[in-house]
Parts: C-alpha cells; sequence; structure tokens
C-alpha cells in the first residue's frame, strides 16, 4: 500500500516551478474607463468636436501605457517561495517569498504578491478550505530583489498545500493589471501537535507482573553502559572487577556501569469514528477526541523517545493501517508523526487486525497500551476478539480519550 | 499606516483635481460660481470630513441630496435656452458630485467622484473653445494621473492581507448569507515583514516613470489627434448654438448700432499678406471693412434705420468673386491678401475691403457686384450653423493707405450685365438705372428741414460756396466732425423729441451721437444736395496683433460712413479730389463725418492690445486644434492620386469624388433625419472595433505583446534562471578583460585558466580572486541539486563577485 505520505514525496519532486504565461486583463476601473472611452469617442467620431478627440486620445493613451507599462514590469519577474517542509501543528511558521527582477533599467512597483494555502483531506487529495493571503512589494528595483513573508499557523495536523503563486501590479494607473502565476504547488506536512505529558505518565508503563516496576531492558553486559573505573569496594561483584588493569596497579579495580531503565513497550492508537453520531455536537466531539488521541500518541512518543530512551512499536488502527516497529530515534519518531499527520479515523473494525500487527514485538514483552476514542466492552478485552494471538490480549492498558482518560498524563499544546 | 497615508493623499487629489475640474467648466461658462463652489466644498470636506471628521453623512442621506441637486439642475436645464442647456448638464454632475465629498472616503467612494470628474472633463470640452482650456487641460490632466496612480497604490495596499479561501457548496453559502457562518480556520496571519532582500533603495524613483509617462501621453494624444480621420468639414464651427450674436445683417437701426458698439465680442480676424501670400502687409491706418451698403432710410415707431433697399439690379445677385481682369487696372494700388476667419457665428453677410477679385479659388461667399458686397446663406453642418473663412485679393490700398475710392462694378468686371440703355439715369450718372439713383438721392423734404437749414448755414461758411459740388461735400464732412458743435457718445439716454426724425434731431437739437447718426446726417445732406449717397455699415479695427499679425475685430469697432457717387466732372472741377484714372465715369467716394475721440473708431491710429500674446495663442488654438476637420486632412486615396497621372489619376480622382459624396450624403442623412443615426453609430463602432482589432493583431504580431518572434517564444520557453545571473555577471566581469571562454574548454578549465594568467601576469593570488568558488557554486546549481540560494549564500555571492572586480580594478594589466 502506498502511503499518502510516499504520494506527497512524489507530488514534490515533480513541482513545476515553470511560470504561466504573463498576461494582462483591465481591472474594474478599466472596464468604466474603457466604457467613458467609448462613449466619448462615439461623440467626438460623430459630433467632430475636436476637444472631444484629444480628451479621448488622452484617456486612450492612458489606457495604452497602463497596458503596455503594467506588462513590461512584470516581465521577466520570477518568484520564488520557500517553505518549510513538515511543521507542528499551531505553532507559527514562516514562508518566504522572493521577487526578483533580472531586468537592466525597468523597475517593477506595487507588486502584489498572491499566494494560497488549502488543506487536502483524504487519499484523493481534495482541497477543502483554505486561505489567501496578499503581499504588496512597493519596489523591486532593476537587477534586485525584495523578500517578502508571512507567518503562517495551521490549525490541524494534516497536509496542506501552497500554490500557485502569482504575482501582479497594477502600477501606473491601476487601469489594467498584467501578472503571472508560478504553478508551483509546493506541500506541507503539518504534524501532530506536541503537548506536555504529566509526571503521572509513568503509570502507563507499570505493569503488574512486575510487582510495580517499569519494563526495562538492559545491556549486554547487563548492568548497563560501561562507564569508567573505580577502586574495589565491599560488596562489589566479582565480576565487575577489570583483571587487566587490576594486574597493572596491583590492586582492585572495578569497571563502573551506567544504569539505563530503557522502556521498551507497544501502542496501539485505536481511531474509530463512530458514524451513528448525528448531531453536529457530537461528530465535533468525535473528531475532537480522534486529534486528542492522536496528539496524546504523538507526545508519548516523541518524550519517551528523546527523554526517556524508550523503545516503541506503535501500530495505527485507522483507514490505513501502519506499523513502526522499535522506535528509539527522533528520526523514527518523526517517520511516525508522518503517518499520524494524515491518519484518518475508520468507522471499520481494524483495531484486531492492527494489533495483529504487534505480534512480534509484543512476544518479548506483552505489554500492550491501547489510545482509543471508544471504551473498551466489558474486562474481558472484547475489542481485540478478533485477534489470532491469544498473548496479545494478556497485558493491555486501555486508555478511553472520549471519556478523558488520558487527562491524568497529558495537557494538550494551547499555542 | 500607510493606508491612512494614502487616503488622505488621494482625498487631497481627488479634490485638487474636482477644483481643476470646475475651472475648467466655469470657464466655459465665463463664471466663476462653479469653480469656486466646488473650491469651498473642497476645502469643507478636506478639513471637517477627512481631518476632524466631524461630518461624515451617510450614504442615503448623500443620495437625498444627490438627487435634490440633480432635480435642481433639471429644472435649471427646461427653463435654458438650447445654448445654455449643456451648462445646466456641468452644474448637474457638479451638484451630484459634490455630497460625495462629505461622506467617509472609501473605494466605492472615489469610484463615484472619479465618474463624475471624468463626465465633468466631457461636458467643459463641449462647452470651452479657449485655449485656457487647453492651458488648463494640462495641469488637470496631470492631477487625474495622479489621482489614478494613488489610487491604484490604495487599492493594491487595501487588498493585502488575509481571505478564507471555501470550496462552494450550500452549506456554505447558507451560512453566508445567514451570517452564521464563522471563521473554521484562521491559517494565515498578518504579513511578518517586506524588506530589500539586496538592501538596496526601495523607494521608487517617481522620475523614471513620470518623465516618460508624460512623453509617452503627449506623444500618442498629438499623433492620434491629427491622424484619427474625421467625417466633416467646419465642424467646430458647426459647435456654436443658436442665432447669430455678432456681425450685421441688412438692416442696421440706429438703436441697434448703439448696442453692438458696446459689445466686445470677437468678430473676426483680418489677416493681410503681401500679393505674394508670404509676407504679412500692415497699414498705416485702421482699414475700413466693408459690410453691407444701405440705401433705403425709414422710420419705423420712431426708431430710425436704414436698409438694403432694392437696390441691386441684377437678376441674380449672388455671383462668384471674379478674378483680377487684368493687371494693369489700378496699377498704384498695392495687391494685397486679405483673409477673413470668423470668430464667432457671424450672420448672413460677410466683409470684404473693395475693390476685391478672386485669389486663387473664389471664396465660398457670394459676391454683389453693385454694392461690392459679400454674403451667403449659413450653410449647416450637423444641423449647425458654420463659421466661415474666406480669402480675396484687394486693392483697396495705398502705400499703406486705404484708398476712399470705389469703382462702379461695370467699370472693373465686364461679364456682368450693363444697365440697359432705357434704364439708364440720364448724364452725368448713367452709369446707375434710374431705380437706383432715385432710391441713393431719395429724402423727404418735409422730414429734414431743420437738416437742410442747417446743410446751408454750412455750406455759407465756405466763401465759394456753390462753385463744386464735391468740394461743398467735403465740407460738409469735415464741419460734422470737426467742427467741434458735434461729439460723440455712445450714450444715447438723452431726452428726444419724439415728434421729430430721429436725424433730424440729431441735427438740430442733439447733436451727440454714435457713428450712424453721424453718416445719417450726412447722407441726407448730400441726397438732399442731389448727390447719391449711401450708407455703409463694416468694422474699422485698431486693434493689430503684432505678435500674429493681424487684425482682431470686435463689436465695438463697429463703424458706419457714407459714400457719394461723384462723377469724373464733378471731380475734375474739385481741388480736393481727383477720380482715378481708370474710372470710367464716376466712383463712390468714402466720407467718413464721425468725430475722432471720445471712443470713436473715425480717427483712430493702430495699437496693439494688451493680451495680444494671449490672443495669438488662442488663435493657434483655434487653428491647429478646434479647427481640425477633413480638409485638413489628405485622404490616402488623394495622396496616391497625387502621384499617378493619366487614366490611374483620373480614376483616383473619381473614386476621392465618390468617397466625398457619400461621406456629404452621410452627413446631412445622420443629423436631420435622427432615425438613421442608430445605424450610423453602428457603423462607426464596427469599423472603430475591426480597425481597432486589426491594429491589435499588427501589434501583437510585430510589437512583441503576445506572440513575439520565435526567439522570444524560445526565451519564453527557457526563461532565463535568475539564479546564475551571478554567473553572468562574472563571466561579463572577466570579459572586459579580453579574456573569453573557448567552446571546447569547461567552466572549471577555464575557471583555472583566468587563475594561471592573474597569477602570471598581474601576480594575483587565487584567494583574492574567488572565481573557482564561484565557478563551483554555478556547477552546484547547474548540474547539482541546489535549487535556489539562501539569502546568506546569495551575500556570499554577491561579495565573491565585488571582491572579483575590485581585484581586476586594483591590479590593471602592465603595459
Amino acid at each position: 500500500m502506498e502511503s499518502l505520505r510516499a504520494k506527497v514525496l512524489v507530488e514534490e519532486e515533480g513541482i513545476r516551478r515553470k511560470p504561466s504565461r504573463l498576461r494582462s486583463w483591465p481591472t474594474r476601473e478599466g472596464f468604466h474607463f474603457a466604457f467613458l472611452i467609448s462613449f466619448i469617442l462615439v461623440g467626438a467620431i460623430i459630433r467632430d468636436v475636436n476637444l472631444l478627440v484629444i480628451l479621448a486620445g488622452v484617456l486612450v493613451a492612458m489606457m495604452l501605457i497602463q497596458f503596455r507599462l503594467s506588462y513590461r514590469s512584470m516581465q521577466g519577474i520570477q518568484l520564488t517561495r520557500r517553505t518549510p517542509r513538515r511543521v507542528e501543528a499551531r505553532s507559527p511558521f514562516r514562508v518566504e517569498i522572493r521577487i526578483s527582477n533580472p531586468k537592466r533599467w525597468l523597475g517593477s512597483w506595487l507588486v502584489t504578491c498572491q499566494d494560497k494555502l488549502y488543506r487536502i483531506e483524504g487519499t484523493a487529495k481534495k482541497e477543502i478550505e483554505g486561505a489567501s493571503i496578499q503581499l504588496v512589494a512597493g519596489h523591486v528595483p532593476p537587477q534586485g530583489s525584495v523578500e517578502l513573508s508571512y507567518e503562517c499557523q495551521f490549525p490541524r495536523r494534516g497536509l496542506y498545500r501552497f500554490g500557485p503563486l502569482e504575482a501582479s501590479t497594477r502600477f501606473p494607473l491601476g487601469l489594467t493589471q498584467a501578472g503571472f502565476g508560478l504553478l508551483d504547488r509546493q506541500s506541507c506536512l503539518s504534524l501532530p501537535a506536541i503537548g506536555e505529558l504529566l509526571p503521572t505518565w509513568r503509570e502507563l508503563f507499570r505493569v503488574r507482573r512486575y510487582g510495580g516496576n517499569a519494563v526495562r531492558t538492559q545491556s549486554a553486559a547487563g548492568e548497563g553502559e560501561f562507564y569508567g573505573l573505580r577502586d574495589y569496594r565491599v560488596g562489589d561483584s566479582p565480576r565487575w572487577i577489570h583483571w587487566r588493569t587490576s594486574a597493572r596497579r596491583n590492586e582492585l579495580v572495578v569497571r563502573q556501569f551506567e544504569k539505563q531503565n530503557s522502556i521498551e513497550s507497544c501502542i496501539l492508537l485505536d481511531l474509530f469514528r463512530d458514524t451513528t453520531a448525528q448531531k453536529t455536537e457530537q461528530a465535533e466531539r468525535v473528531k475532537e477526541a480522534e486529534e486528542i488521541a492522536i496528539e496524546f500518541l504523538a507526545t508519548l512518543v516523541t518524550v519517551l523517545v528523546e527523554r526517556a530512551r524508550a523503545t516503541l512499536s506503535v501500530a495505527i488502527a485507522a483507514e490505513t493501517q501502519e506499523v513502526h516497529y522499535k522506535i528509539r530515534s527522533r528520526v523514527h519518531a518523526e517517520n511516525l508523526l508522518c503517518d499520524l499527520a494524515v491518519a484518518q479515523a475508520t468507522s471499520s473494525q481494524v483495531l484486531p487486525s492492527a494489533a495483529q500487527l504487534l505480534a512480534t514485538p509484543l512476544r518479548s514483552n506483552p505489554y500492550l497500551l491501547v489510545i482509543s476514542t471508544r471504551p473498551n466492552d466489558g474486562t474481558k478485552n472484547d475489542r481485540l476478539d478478533g485477534t489470532k494471538d491469544s498473548q496479545l490480549r494478556s497485558y493491555v492498558r486501555w486508555i478511553d480519550v472520549s471519556q478523558g482518560e488520558q487527562e491524568k498524563y497529558f495537557v494538550r499544546s494551547q499555542s | 499606516m500607510i493606508k491612512d497615508r494614502l487616503l488622505w493623499k488621494l482625498s487631497i487629489a481627488s479634490g485638487t483635481f474636482a477644483i481643476t475640474a470646475a475651472m475648467l467648466i466655469g470657464i466655459g461658462q465665463s463664471s466663476l460660481s462653479i469653480p469656486v463652489l466646488v473650491l469651498g466644498c473642497v476645502i469643507c470636506s478636506w478639513v471637517y470630513t477627512d481631518w476632524l471628521g466631524w461630518v461624515r453623512l451617510h450614504r442615503y442621506f448623500v443620495y437625498l441630496m444627490m438627487i435634490t441637486g440633480a432635480a435642481f439642475a433639471i429644472f435649471d436645464y427646461l427653463n435654458q435656452e438650447s445654448h445654455e442647456q449643456l451648462y445646466s448638464v456641468a452644474n448637474l454632475l457638479v451638484y451630484a458630485q459634490l455630497p460625495l465629498l462629505f461622506q467617509e472616503k472609501s473605494r466605492r467612494i472615489f469610484e463615484q467622484i472619479g465618474i463624475f470628474l471624468l463626465l465633468e472633463l466631457v461636458v467643459a470640452a463641449l462647452v470651452n473653445d479657449n485655449v485656457v482650456y487647453g492651458i488648463l487641460l494640462i495641469p488637470t490632466l496631470t492631477i487625474g494621473a495622479w489621482v489614478l496612480v494613488l489610487y491604484a497604490t490604495y487599492i493594491t495596499y487595501s487588498s493585502q492581507g488575509t481571505k478564507t479561501i471555501r470550496p462552494w457548496s450550500w452549506r456554505h453559502l447558507i451560512e453566508e448569507i445567514s451570517l452564521l457562518g464563522r471563521p473554521r480556520t484562521v491559517l494565515v496571519r498578518s504579513p511578518l515583514s517586506v524588506r530589500d532582500a539586496d538592501k538596496r533603495e526601495t523607494k521608487p524613483r517617481w522620475i523614471e516613470i513620470g518623465m516618460p509617462l508624460s512623453a509617452s501621453l503627449i506623444f500618442f494624444s498629438g499623433t492620434y489627434f491629427y491622424s484619427i480621420p474625421r467625417l466633416s468639414r467646419g465642424a467646430y464651427g458647426a459647435t456654436g448654438l443658436g442665432q447669430a450674436t455678432v456681425g450685421f445683417n441688412d438692416e442696421v437701426l440706429l438703436s441697434q448700432m448703439g448696442k453692438i458698439l458696446q459689445s466686445h465680442s470677437a468678430v473676426f480676424r483680418l489677416e493681410l499678406q503681401r500679393g505674394n501670400g508670404k509676407l504679412p502687409y500692415r497699414p498705416l491706418e485702421p482699414p475700413y471693412i466693408r459690410g453691407a451698403a444701405l440705401h433705403l432710410y425709414k422710420v419705423d415707431r420712431g426708431n430710425g434705420g436704414w436698409y438694403q433697399g432694392d437696390y441691386s439690379r441684377l437678376s441674380l445677385s449672388k455671383q462668384t468673386l471674379p478674378p483680377l481682369p487684368h493687371a494693369a487696372f489700378l496699377p498704384e494700388n498695392e495687391h494685397t491678401i486679405a483673409t477673413i476667419s470668423e470668430q464667432a457665428y457671424v450672420g448672413d453677410l460677410a466683409f470684404c475691403i473693395p475693390p476685391c477679385y478672386q485669389f486663387r479659388q473664389a471664396p465660398e461667399v457670394d459676391f454683389d457686384p453693385d454694392v461690392w458686397q459679400f454674403s451667403s446663406d449659413r450653410t449647416s453642418v450637423n444641423g449647425q450653423a458654420t463659421r466661415r473663412e474666406y480669402s480675396f485679393l484687394t486693392q483697396g490700398f495705398v502705400n499703406g493707405v486705404q484708398t476712399p475710392w470705389v469703382p462702379e462694378s461695370e467699370t472693373v468686371f465686364t461679364q456682368f450685365e450693363e444697365v440697359s440703355a432705357d434704364d439708364r439715369q440720364p448724364a452725368p450718372y448713367d452709369e446707375l438705372s434710374k431705380t437706383q439713383y432715385a432710391l441713393l438721392t431719395y429724402w423727404s423734404a418735409s422730414r429734414f428741414a431743420g437738416t437742410v437749414r442747417y446743410r446751408d448755414k454750412l455750406l455759407a461758411l465756405q466763401r465759394d460756396s456753390g462753385k463744386n459740388l464735391v468740394d461743398q461735400c467735403l465740407l460738409l464732412r469735415d464741419q460734422l466732425a470737426n467742427s467741434g458743435e458735434f461729439s460723440y457718445t455712445l450714450d444715447l439716454s438723452m431726452n428726444r423729441d419724439r415728434l421729430l426724425d430721429p436725424i433730424e434731431d440729431f441735427v438740430v437739437n442733439q447733436k451727440r451721437g454714435h457713428c450712424q447718426f453721424f453718416a445719417s446726417a450726412l447722407a441726407v445732406m448730400l441726397r438732399s444736395m442731389g448727390v447719391p449717397a449711401r450708407l455703409v455699415v463694416g468694422y474699422r479695427p485698431a486693434e493689430y496683433n503684432e505678435v500674429g499679425k493681424y487684425f482682431l475685430v470686435r463689436q465695438s469697432h463697429a463703424h458706419a460712413w457714407v459714400e457719394a457717387y461723384f462723377t469724373r466732372e464733378q471731380c475734375n472741377a474739385s481741388s480736393l479730389v481727383k477720380l482715378p484714372d481708370n474710372f470710367a465715369k464716376g466712383g463712390w467716394y468714402r466720407l467718413d463725418a464721425t468725430p475722432p475721440g471720445n471712443g470713436s473708431n473715425s480717427g483712430r491710429s493702430l495699437s496693439q492690445p494688451n493680451s495680444q500674446t494671449l490672443d495669438f495663442a488662442q488663435q493657434l488654438w483655434r487653428d491647429y486644434i478646434m479647427n481640425i476637420d477633413r480638409s485638413s486632412h489628405t485622404s490616402p486615396v488623394q495622396s496616391i492620386s497625387d502621384f499617378s497621372s493619366g487614366t490611374y489619376a483620373e480614376m483616383l480622382e473619381k473614386l476621392q469624388d465618390s468617397i466625398d459624396q457619400f461621406l456629404e450624403r452621410s452627413q446631412e442623412s445622420i443629423f436631420p433625419s435622427r432615425a438613421g443615426i442608430w445605424w450610423q453609430v453602428l457603423l462607426v463602432g464596427a469599423i472603430a472595433a475591426t480597425t481597432a482589432f486589426v491594429a491589435w493583431k499588427i501589434f501583437h504580431r510585430f510589437m512583441r505583446f503576445g506572440g513575439g518572434t520565435p526567439k522570444r517564444k524560445a526565451q519564453r520557453k527557457h526563461p532565463k534562471n535568475v539564479t546564475q545571473e551571478f554567473y553572468r555577471r562574472l563571466v561579463r566581469i572577466i570579459e572586459r578583460e579580453g579574456w573569453k571562454r573557448h567552446p571546447s574548454q569547461t567552466h572549471r578549465e577555464f575557471a583555472l585558466q583566468c587563475l594561471e594568467k592573474l597569477r602570471s601576469q598581474r601576480g594575483i593570488e587565487p584567494s583574492d580572486f574567488p572565481i573557482a568558488a564561484l565557478t563551483e557554486r554555478y556547477y552546484a546549481m547547474r548540474y547539482g541539486s541546489q535549487s535556489e540560494w539562501t539569502t546568506g549564500e546569495w551575500q556570499e555571492i554577491l561579495m565573491a563577485l565585488n571582491k572579483v572586480e575590485a581585484t581586476l580594478r586594483s591590479h590593471p594589466l602592465p603595459r
């Protein structure tokens, strides 16, 4: 299955940077002007009133000069836009637009740059809503350039598309407008907003079988990473003695280890959408719960990987099912965030099959944290009934976001 | 902030534009009321609406005021005469525009004001023919262009910002209509910054645009004005509306002449040139310009006046002015070409300086040889009377002084019908018919008893009275003009004796009056002595424009004098008057009995008007702007015809005639019958559209507007990459040193070669000449994966380029 993220990358590779043909069109004032000119011209020709002929001549001259000058001043103008590929939702970022004028003598005045942004939904990449922004560069000198920038903030995760970028001018008289568009459609992925984990988050990984200890893995040596050497003290394990150094120094020297409390766990995101919610408010609540679930997972993964050196395996039960094994670095986490950015809730029962994707890591560590948008049915983990491997249903912790169970561990980003 | 500043500037500019447009209308109306009204309103709106914000009228209240103003102007329109109705239209536009000034300014308000101002310019063009309009039009249009530039800037900056785009759907539509929709997402914030990437001066240099813009406007407008074909001739003259307001007709009442003399309206321009037509001719004294010769004196309801009478003996008095019959006629007189250009709507009567003849081609006025008089029915263009311009040759001057003699026409022109033998007046007046003689000597002894007594009293002053008739006539003239007993005045408010004839009352009681009183008194006295005499009305202009070399004739230059017929025998007996040899049996002698001074046109010397430069400018304006018509253009067919010969020339001339006839017929058919105007408008529109389309295609093809040449197309297909511009600049810098990359060399090899040369020839180290680094940058962009530079990289590149340039400049090649 080709993931949406891959599609985004394909699209970015195929960006058309060629500008569209420069064209000129009359503005509203230009239409008024043209109507008056035709009125005066007909009067002047029929009645042969020379002052009207002069007046018409001046007005026609204004129209033509406006047309030619605006057209000429936009010829050769080049636009480039610089945008980040990925941003965090609800965090402001900056988009830079550079207008370059390679002409030798003629500058460009009152250059208006219009950029558009659309949010794209679904695999069909339908543009659903967006915004446009207009920026004005008062003067672009010949053989010079001007940089415009604007601040942007995506309110939600998802795929957004910039463009087309259009530049135009109505200088000097505003009767016609000349411009062109840059058929440059850059995409930007708005990743889920990263919130804050409360100190109680450790309870999520506390499993009864280990008597209240977190799941820990140890290094190959059994005691952690080698840290240094020190003199032997009573009670030190004989295994820690570094014999070569002890022989050289003629006294016992032991190896020092850094203790690692690394968490290894599996998380399953259950993005289930109840289609029976007819009322708008209910539907809004359901959608909000989906967002919270995704943000909770994103925060959990980012924070645990970066701060707690955790190794996580995550499966997403959504419209498209994804799994990420052994996420232990920032890059891995970001890949997961990309999938979370475009994940869409589903109304079909995909949870068992998604859980099945985690079968391999669960064999070594049977603890499973489920973040769901619905409550778990009863005490027998009925939601996972369809799972082939019965072991998967042994150690499950279910967080129902729709009931606000995550609030104990997580606070959403407010920016 | 920038929008507020622009709004204020725009308000100032549009207000100024409104004032200048109102001034243009005011000039056309010869009234300051509209400009002063607009000035007051504009200043008030600047202060109270735009600056202090105290007065901001509601939209509907403004509409109400506009409707009220329009109603007032329409009422005015309905009560105006037809030629003043355009003034009401101008007032309508101004009244409707003024309330808008007191609204809070916005794009909509400026649009509305702009449309009203443009329409005001159109109406001002219709009510004006003054050069001041032309002078004011330039600053007005400059201010108009300034308004447009500011408006465009304001609109551009107003559009700056963000808006939400939502796909069309019924739900969104309903949300928006019901105003229940709330912004679901705010994707974009306000712009963060706009800055110049190259740290250059970002202020636009207006001179870069303003100068070529103005020059282009003037050039295009001029070319357009003189190249656009005109449909009719004499259109400028036809713009006059209503009846003639200046000039004479063939009835001149005594009271009428008084009114004419008090008017300063321009009538026509008289330009005199020597016979070769190249040098101006300046007479030594003001010329007598003949209008109408009046033969019959009548009193109607106590008001005396002169009428033409049934004088003309020709069955058809309208003739073409014949050419000079032979060069030997009046050989001592100077041949002068007189050109008369009417400045206003003169009546049927035209003007001449006799004896006059055809010059090159007959003037477009008719000639009455019996009285040396020009006239024409008012030709009509667009349903309106035209102004005329005509030239003729005159022999009226001798050494700069106008000759007092006017020959009898049959002496000069043989082709006209002579008086038959039976109808001849017996000698010595046998040049005149019996009817003419009777008309010219008619007077009423009962009505002019006092005048005759006064005549006798004057004649008694002459010691040898009765000896010579001509000398007696001259004596009467001199006594009336110079005795001091009579005085010239335009004040006719004296108590007249209603029982007396006005002339009798003037001679016996009042002894004050204008030129027509003096001429009438003299004519009556001469007739009472049996001398055929007639009154001639015309002009005697004293304003000679030294700049333009012409007389500007005004109504106040109107004058009346007497022409008396003297026979050769009578003249031979006189010691004062000598009949020219070429005259056959007698001739008409001019006698001006009006005393000089007190504003009289008699005895004046030439003077220069105070505003002669402005008058001349006005003249140029009329000649080269207002008067341009179809006769000013040479049609393409005519041009080709001039270079053709034989059958082709004839064929082309016929074609030209057909076109002219078609245009004439069209001209006639368009305006009298209003039913047919629409197809004519459609025809003109279709021709204009076709011409515009063809011009556009040609422009498109050859002026590289759209399609362009193949080279240009190729350029468009592969647009220049501005990121490689730095390398082009580098190559240009190096090429200045005479080094050029060989086609077989790679860029890297060329860079190494340059470095090697610089080291060996000028001792420049590679560190001082970062060509290699720049070449690597070029490779990265051209062949590598880099698609754009960061700002920091750009700065590095620019610094490197500057370093390359500076190094080469500081290490020139040793000579």
